[in-house]
């Protein structure tokens, strides 16, 4: 998309643009904009993404399905 | 699948977790659980074949990089969804590829699930698809 201004008469329009810019990317660069947007989202609300536990530390829960 | 799934089919979005749908059978159940042994997930009070029942999912990790088990995943068929998946590259300098469900299988399990994200997932996946046409 860069720095080009688009003009559109409709959301659905522009939304057509995006899903075009993005698979027109690499999977890859899909993946990396996500680790992105979740460092700005934590960002915005001030919080703080925790260090990564160890591996053995996590906990591992079972739950119900809910759609069951 | 789930949101990643959305975001290799449509564009990025947030997200807290990475689902991963297993095959629910014996010998998988066996070969997930000895996968999440040697990744050093914390099993205990897990067996193996917890792996091949259907009707619960598993968690681990926490917020913004969690992982979900399932077993089963609502609309879907497993065998039909595998038949059907498609592979990206994730890592383009270790070549790491990974197995992705296909769009319209994203649709129907996110149709099945009918929350509001689900839907909405649903609608962009599709809305995606039809932008490419």
């Amino acid at each position: 998309m860069g720095t080009i201004l688009r003009k559109y008469t409709s959301f659905d329009e522009m939304k057509a643009d995006e899903y075009r810019y993005w698979q027109s990317r690499p999977v890859h660069e899909r993946m990396d904009a996500v680790e992105e947007m979740i460092r700005t989202a934590y960002a915005l609300k001030g919080w703080k993404i925790e260090p990564d536990l160890p591996r053995s530390q996590r906990p591992f829960v079972r739950l119900q399905c809910p759609w069951r | 699948m789930g949101a990643y799934a959305v975001i290799f089919h449509a564009q990025p979005r947030f997200t807290n977790y990475i689902d991963v749908f297993i095959q629910a059978d014996p010998s998988n159940a066996h070969a997930t659980y000895a996968a999440l042994a040697a990744f050093g997930a914390a099993l205990e009070g897990i067996r193996p074949e917890d792996f091949a029942e259907r009707g619960s999912f598993f968690r681990f990790g926490r917020d913004p990089h969690g992982f979900g088990i399932l077993p089963e995943i609502p609309g879907v068929d497993f065998d039909a969804a595998w038949e059907r998946r498609v592979e990206g590259v994730i890592d383009p300098e270790g070549g790491l590829k990974a197995f992705f469900i296909s769009a319209p299988d994203l649709i129907a399990s996110k149709l099945a699930a009918g929350r509001p994200q689900d839907l909405a997932d649903a609608d962009a996946v599709r809305k995606a698809l039809e932008a490419q046409k």
